[in-house]
């Protein structure tokens, strides 16, 4: 090499650059109609779906900020990591913002970034403020965080996923759940939302629960549709988060005292959906393929076509029916999507409330009775060849409404009228009943002791 | 950095005579030692021949040369092509922060401030590293320093017109950026959060002794110097338990009432700890009440003098709340009236006597606050800085340009050392040391300060020092575990025991660069204090004064000492 000129020298090495270029060029050129096996890259991550736009929207600061840090990149993400750490400790809200910001600039597809960061903001941020107003503000950064999540990675079922459960249960069933759903649909920042919603997360002011369902729904989709798996949960229960979140807002309205045809209705669509939709999907189990709502021609049809015999089919059917709980929820809306129920609900609310609030003792006497009548009807329209009753076998939340309904009027019969309690009387059959002995006496108790604190 | 204790310039000053003697006779002593090996016995009168002339050098300065070269050092780097560049980036990186982001509405000014304080801080270190650190190199690699040597000038001169020249360069640049970054943030910050950008002017607590300017008392009513332990990583604040006699104390003195108007405004930043839920769907937040004291009189003076007390307000700063954006509702500032009634002791419904804030309560401008938690189960948690007297605002500029002239100092610290480092080293060599002076007095100055505080004010460091912490690093032991009881241990002591010291030293001449970070101030709304033993106006000039001239000596004598010729 010495001999060689400098000229020389130069000649060699761009001769060298150039013949490493070549496959360079040609594997990196972008993907067209005509390039045939040029730009084989550029065509795989068409294929493959992993380039920028198909991943999700393209954020020019992103880019350029990869770019400029050149090979630096995982050093400033460990640094700003660190960072938002330390501002988390010494309570930098704010800043840790900022930071959390900068950090997805560098890290746009690491779905953990989004949600570890929104999961800071939405939850810890948010218990470490004394005002609700402020901690309602945090659960909405959160939302609104993973929200640009799932718009940077609209492929990632488990961003999706997790915006349903802020939605449903951050929002839903935080301690400050009644006054966190009060601002989800009147926003306390009434400057900015005048007494409306905050649209950036609620644009139609519908319930919690509805929009969590919407989120869960997109989930599904992801996975059903999409490349990317998600490893939250079984895919049967992460598939009927959707379906329980339409029974969750029907719940919700009723814990609220909200009886009317809404409510009935919001049960009826949940049964539906949930013997239509879900109990229609199939999933793959140790025995072959199961379908929830299936007939017994079908489950046969299955058993043939995948090759496991009829029984174990149903061994694995029962099985996944029971890690989902499918048949208590089937049941569950099927009751309280009827107008019976709905009624008795209504009224044991409304006898409660004579009792304890108005102490109109003939008012809330006939209601509850009507109440106790109305659960009666229910009870046995879901008796079972033995007779005992499959609601009250089921549904514990159930007996116990239904057991202080009847203590309540007994209490008012007794103890305010003082007469004899009828022998008969509706829904007495759980009053007698030895299993609700040890509960019966415990509501008792209670109802003793708060008696006594009213009357001092 | 906030101390909130001033900074002690006597001290400061004894420090730097100190150094800066023990540096001089090291320094004479080094070369005495070479020229003795180079001269022999002809090294005293060598060595007199240069302490005299440099005497001379450095006393007999001319303003018209040292102009001259500061003009020609402007002309220089302003013929360097690298500053346009970054010149440009600067611009363009503020504007695509500017256009390329969503704008939010509910971001608070903090943010929006700290990003322009730091990113110019950023960008401007760099300038002025590469600036300083490679200009006398270049010149002397392509002998144009010559020219300049053979003219009537003192190389003292030289280096004074050296920093004064890339002085004045990036203060241009500086004077530039600060402005485009006032008009960034008045554009930016979303109107909503505008109020945010103030500059309040506090008088924290304070004491003789520290101890007395801020102490708990316990339940049981004996003073404390911390209060609960709640368990938070962040022990900043100490809790007092609601419905007890535990309570927060903070004293002022030196109050001045003119200074401080009609109403006497406080402001807290207090933090809430639940041991309960409490009422949590009525949105109840933990209350608290202030009681003005005066011990000598037995006057206890509440505030609010009737009802439920103050709620606390968290993280004011932190979030924008819409209706109460910018009010003093917002800031936690609680006003009070000079008439008062006093408590009547045993007796919290009834009214006292009344009287008057700042002339019955007040003593000789000595004022006692204290804070009681009112929730039963619930906790309250104060540091000392949570709580102040607010003097009237200042504008926001007037903080903003003060961090700006914060940044200015540093610049031009980095500059000086740059510059002296270039006098004796070649590019490269100069800037990384320029960068690690900078690097070890910015980032890890605080974990300096941390060791040796540990070492010598208490007298243990978790895990050993250097040696010690590699070994139980290799070793995997954890740092609290005793080390075994032999010769290697008392080495690794003894050596140990060695790198402390010279830690101890080394502290005295590394430049700490926290003074001159005064962002912190500005985008949480606080006027810049003059004086501060953390970051603040006074100790950022001092440390530039007092790096001047012991720069200008050593880049002197370097630069007449060696050779000029390139290598």
């Amino acid at each position: 090499m010495s001999r060689l000129t400098s000229r020389q020298r130069q000649l060699v090495y761009l001769t060298g650059i150039l013949v490493l270029m070549a496959p360079i060029i040609v594997l990196g050129m972008p993907t067209t109609q005509q390039s045939g096996n040029l730009g084989i890259i550029a065509q795989k991550r068409l294929e493959y779906e992993l380039g920028e736009p198909s991943l999700g929207n393209v954020d020019p600061a992103s880019a350029t900020m990869n770019l400029v840090l050149l090979g630096l990149r995982g050093v400033a993400a460990n640094i700003l990591w660190m960072e938002a750490d330390h501002l988390k400790d010494t309570k930098n809200w704010s800043q840790l913002k900022s930071t959390v910001e900068s950090i997805i600039l560098l890290q746009p597809h690491f779905q953990s970034v989004w949600k570890f960061q929104a999961w800071n903001l939405g939850y810890n941020v948010s218990a470490e403020c004394d005002a609700v107003p402020d901690r309602y503000y945090w659960v909405k950064e959160g939302v609104k965080f993973l929200t640009r999540g799932t718009e940077r990675n609209t492929k990632v079922p488990e961003l999706f996923h997790d915006l349903g459960d802020y939605y449903g249960k951050k929002i839903g069933r935080a301690d400050e759940h009644v006054l966190f759903r009060q601002y989800f649909i009147v926003d306390p920042d009434e400057a900015r939302w005048k007494g409306g919603p905050d649209e950036e997360i609620n644009p139609n002011g519908i319930d919690n629960y509805l929009v969590a369902k919407d989120w869960y729904l997109s989930a599904n989709d992801k996975v059903t549709g999409g490349l990317i798996e998600q490893h939250k949960m079984a895919w049967p229960i992460f598939a009927n988060y959707p379906f329980r979140s339409q029974m969750d807002y029907a719940t919700i309205r009723q814990e609220e005292g909200k009886f009317g045809d809404v409510t009935s209705e919001a049960w009826r669509t949940g049964y539906r959906e949930w013997t239509e939709e879900y109990g229609r999907m199939d999933f793959a189990t140790p025995g072959g393929v199961v379908r929830f709502e299936a007939t017994e021609d079908e489950i046969a049809r299955l058993s043939e076509q995948d090759g496991f015999p009829f029984e174990e089919k149903l061994h694995w059917l029962d099985r996944y029916q029971n890690m989902v709980n499918y048949r208590y929820w089937r049941l569950r809306c099927n009751v309280e999507g009827n107008a019976d129920m709905a009624g008795a609900r209504g009224d044991l609310a409304n006898g409660r409330r004579l009792y304890r609030e108005v102490q109109d003792m003939e008012g809330a006497r006939a209601a509850l009775y009507s109440s106790l009548e109305k659960f009666q009807r229910v009870v046995d329209t879901y008796r079972l060849p033995d007779g005992t009753s499959q609601l009250l076998n089921d549904e514990t939340d159930l007996t116990e409404s239904i057991l202080k309904g009847i203590l309540i009027w007994r209490s008012i019969v007794k103890d305010v009228f003082g007469e004899e309690i009828p022998a008969e009387y509706p829904m007495d059959e759980l009053w007698n009943e030895p299993r609700y002995e040890a509960l019966r006496v415990e509501l008792e108790q209670q109802f003793n002791a708060w008696q006594g604190t009213m009357a001092r | 950095m906030f101390e909130a204790n001033p900074y002690n310039l006597g001290w400061a000053i004894l420090q730097w005579v100190a150094a800066l003697a023990v540096s001089g006779i090291l320094a004479l002593l080094v070369g005495f030692v070479i020229s003795y090996l180079a001269l022999g016995k002809k090294a005293p009168a060598a060595i007199k021949d240069t302490l005299k002339r440099g005497f001379d050098d450095l006393t007999k300065l001319s303003g018209r040369r040292i102009g001259a070269l500061a003009y020609l050092a402007l002309k220089e780097s302003l013929a360097r092509r690298a500053l346009y560049v970054l010149g440009t980036f600067i611009v363009l990186f503020m504007a695509a922060n500017l256009f390329l982001r969503t704008p939010e509405q509910d971001v608070p000014a903090k943010p929006y401030v700290s990003f322009v304080l730091t990113v110019v801080q950023w960008l401007l270190i760099p300038v002025a590293l590469l600036l300083s650190c490679w200009g006398l190199p270049a010149d002397i690699k392509d002998r144009s320093l010559h020219t300049v040597v053979t003219k009537p000038v003192r190389r003292s001169e030289i280096v004074i017109g050296r920093m004064l020249g890339y002085g004045l360069m990036t203060t241009m640049v500086l004077v530039v950026v600060a402005l485009f970054g006032w008009v960034w943030i008045k554009r930016v910050v979303p109107a909503r959060s505008q109020a945010q950008l103030i500059s309040r002017v506090p008088v924290f607590s304070s004491a003789d002794d520290v101890k007395d300017a801020f102490f708990f008392i316990d339940r049981a009513g004996n003073r404390q110097q911390f209060a609960v332990n709640v368990g938070d990583i962040w022990d900043h604040r100490s809790f007092i338990e609601g419905q007890t006699n535990s309570r927060a104390v903070w004293q002022f003195e030196n109050l001045n009432p003119s200074r401080i108007g009609d109403d006497l405004r406080i402001e807290y930043r207090f933090e809430a700890f639940r041991s309960h839920k409490g009422n949590v769907d009525e949105g109840e937040g933990v209350r608290f009440r202030l009681f003005f004291v005066n011990e000598a009189k037995k006057l206890r003076v509440p505030f609010p003098q009737t009802g439920a007390g103050v709620e606390i307000r968290e993280f004011t700063q932190e979030t924008v709340r819409g209706a109460t954006a910018g009010t003093e509702e917002e800031q936690a500032v609680l006003r009070i009236p000079r008439e008062l009634r006093a408590e009547v002791a045993g007796d919290p419904s009834a009214t006292g006597e009344k009287v008057d804030l700042f002339t019955d309560v007040m003593d000789n401008g000595k004022l006692q606050v204290e804070v009681v938690c009112l929730d039963a189960g619930q906790y309250v948690g104060a540091a000392r800085t949570d709580l102040f007297i607010r003097l009237p605002d200042r504008p926001f500029a007037a903080s903003y340009f003060k961090a700006m002239f914060g940044i200015w100092l540093m610049v031009l610290l980095v500059i000086m050392i740059g510059t002296t480092a270039s006098t004796f080293l070649k590019g490269p060599v100069a800037t990384l040391l320029t960068f690690g002076l900078v690097i070890l007095g910015s980032p890890l100055r605080s974990y300096m300060e941390e060791q040796y505080t540990d070492r010598y004010q208490k007298g243990e460091v978790l895990g050993g020092g250097m040696l010690e912490s590699a070994y139980r690093l290799v070793t995997q032991m954890n740092q609290q575990s005793p080390l075994p009881e032999n010769f290697g241990t008392k080495t690794i002591q003894v050596l140990d025991e060695g790198v402390f010291s010279g830690l101890a030293i080394v502290r005295n001449v590394i430049p700490d660069f926290r003074h001159f970070n005064m962002t912190e101030y500005v985008a949480n709304g606080f006027d810049v204090p003059f004086n501060d033993a953390g970051a603040a106006v006074l100790p950022s000039i001092m440390t530039v004064l007092g790096f001047f001239i012991p720069c200008v000596i050593l880049g002197y004598f370097s630069l007449q000492l060696r050779e000029l010729e390139s290598k």
